[in-house]
């Protein structure tokens, strides 16, 4: 990205970025189901960013179950998302600690479920300025599970949304209920003056055989008003989510990706952008459990190898491509 | 109406307008395959009669496209310098890629056997020694559906294009000419008043 050679030095070093210099990117990693790991290829993209000389910051938002910490074999740190949103700090780049792991810094997700969870709409938005000005070249966000509009919405903010599944039927489902509630909040933001929302209220309220199908969204809006739909359709063009799929044990299971991104063309209308598969390895799962990061940062793993391939693919999509 | 059945054979395929035959082959394998009924991926959004729905319908437009094909292959060939229309341009008439409709315009040539009907198709496989099962699992067609194709229940059978999606794969299995049976088939369904209520 920059001009900084690789190795990394720790976040916010002397190399302050040109006042010119593009913002950071923000990837967000969520889908919908819990357990499916998230986090570890929330931790593990950071570490291969990292690795490819950028300077980077994991941002723990999963407001109810913050865990990112462990991961990185941390004690919980002192100072969390939830002074920023109470205004106990003023930027977000107090917050950053450093971690085990040289180049990569972190901002802890909320202490307190209750008081963070649902910030209110102003702080939320307050958050999501502060996170696209955060001072790095990369931000990670780690999304918690559900299909929530506070979850959602930070899938929608970044630049590239990443979508994980596992092979299992329930992490499926749940990807394609995030797939479908990410779209509908998209589209409900969309500009007021085209009157969407009120075509789109409209269309929900009267429910075709399946009101929540984007593709049949689009064609009732349009054929309400012709405009409306086009503008739809245009945002619709913008809408592509990135899908990796996790925990991949046998050859049937590689079939999954491209054929959910085949599903979701021939059966939303969505264009879904498949980024590959991460093995599942036993290595992985004792590093999580022993909280020994220094695992995700070998070379030549496995998870090495599949990460280098995967991350590849993703800084070469074009920056912003998850947005208008 | 399901969100495919507004997609074009290409869309479907997700092949350019030039596909050759080579790539449209290659998409339809993988995507039936990626997109079999009772894959993963499909868990969840559409239901078993959709499933089977869609896998219908992209070898309908497989086979739609590779039709397109062989008359495009032909049409410089077999057609005389004397035979074109009038009004045709200099530059020689692209053929037009209308659905295969073309082929059942052409009077059939009658089997030795006489016309295709359901009650033939079931002769032909029991004489083949096919048991419906096999008949259900090699198609990948409802064992329901079959019957109803024998027996001519067009009030059973989804849209046109399924049904000729159906025949098509059952003519395949039996060894028998899938145009040929479709001609005869197809006229039948067609005269029959279900074929009235869809487009």
């Amino acid at each position: 990205m920059d001009s900084s050679t690789s190795g990394g030095e720790a976040p916010g070093a002397e190399a302050r970025p040109a006042p010119e210099a593009p913002r950071g990117r923000i990837v967000a990693v969520g889908g919908g189901k819990g357990g499916i790991g998230k986090s570890l290829i929330a931790v593990t993209f950071a570490i291969e960013l990292v690795r490819r000389g950028l300077r980077v910051v994991l941002v723990d938002c999963d407001l109810g179950g913050a865990n990112l910490h462990s991961f990185l074999g941390m004690d919980y740190p002192r100072e969390t998302l939830s002074d920023f949103v109470l205004r106990r700090v003023s930027s977000l780049g107090e917050l950053v600690v450093s971690t085990p792991v040289k180049g990569l810094g972190l901002i802890s997700g909320a202490r307190n479920a209750i008081q963070v969870a649902n910030p209110m709409y102003q702080q939320k938005m307050r958050l999501m300025r502060a996170l696209q000005h955060i001072d790095a070249d990369a931000a990670v966000l780690d999304l918690g599970a559900g299909t929530h509009y506070n979850v959602v919405d930070f899938f929608l903010l970044a630049d590239h949304g990443v979508l994980v599944v596992v092979p299992e039927p329930t992490s499926v489902e749940n990807a394609y209920r995030f797939l479908k509630a990410a779209f509908l909040r998209r589209v409900k933001a969309i500009d007021a003056d085209l009157g969407i929302r009120e075509i789109l209220q409209d269309v929900m309220r009267s429910g075709g055989q399946r009101p929540s199908v984007p593709a049949e969204i689009l064609r009732a809006v349009a054929e309400r008003d012709p405009a409306a739909g086009a503008a739809l359709e245009r945002e619709m063009a913008t809408f592509k989510p990135l899908l990796v799929v996790n925990q991949v044990r046998e050859p049937a299971d590689l079939t999954l990706g491209s054929g959910m991104c085949d599903a979701a063309r021939r059966l939303f209308g969505l264009d879904l952008v498949y980024l590959g598969h991460l093995r599942h390895h036993e290595q992985v799962w004792r590093a999580v459990r022993a909280r020994e990061p220094a695992y995700f940062e070998k070379t030549g793993t496995p998870l090495a190898v599949d990460l280098a391939a995967v991350v590849g693919r993703l800084v070469e999509l074009p920056h912003g491509s998850a947005r208008a | 109406m399901k969100p495919f059945d507004r997609l074009s054979a290409c869309e479907l395929l997700g092949v350019g307008p030039g596909a050759s035959a080579d790539e449209i082959r290659r998409a339809y394998d993988t995507l039936s395959a990626r997109l079999a009924p009772g894959s993963l991926a499909l868990y969840s959004v559409a239901e078993r009669d959709e499933q089977l729905a869609l896998q219908q319908r992209l070898r309908a437009a497989y086979l739609e496209l590779l039709d397109g094909l062989d008359r495009a292959g032909d049409s410089p060939g077999t057609a005389q310098p004397g035979q074109a229309g009038a009004g045709v341009s200099a530059d020689g008439a692209a053929p037009a890629p209308s659905g295969g409709v073309a082929t059942e315009a052409v009077a059939p040539s009658p089997e030795p056997g006489g016309e295709f009907t359901g009650e033939r198709l079931r002769r032909t496989r029991e004489e083949t020694g096919i048991s419906l099962e096999a008949l259900s699992h090699r198609t990948r067609i409802r064992r329901q559906l079959l019957e109803a194709i024998e027996a001519e229940r067009f009030g059973e059978l989804p849209q046109r294009v399924f049904v000729r999606g159906f025949v098509f794969a059952v003519a395949r299995e039996l060894g028998l000419d899938p145009e040929r049976v479709w001609t005869d088939y197809g006229r039948r369904w067609e005269a029959s008043s279900f074929a009235k209520r869809s487009p």
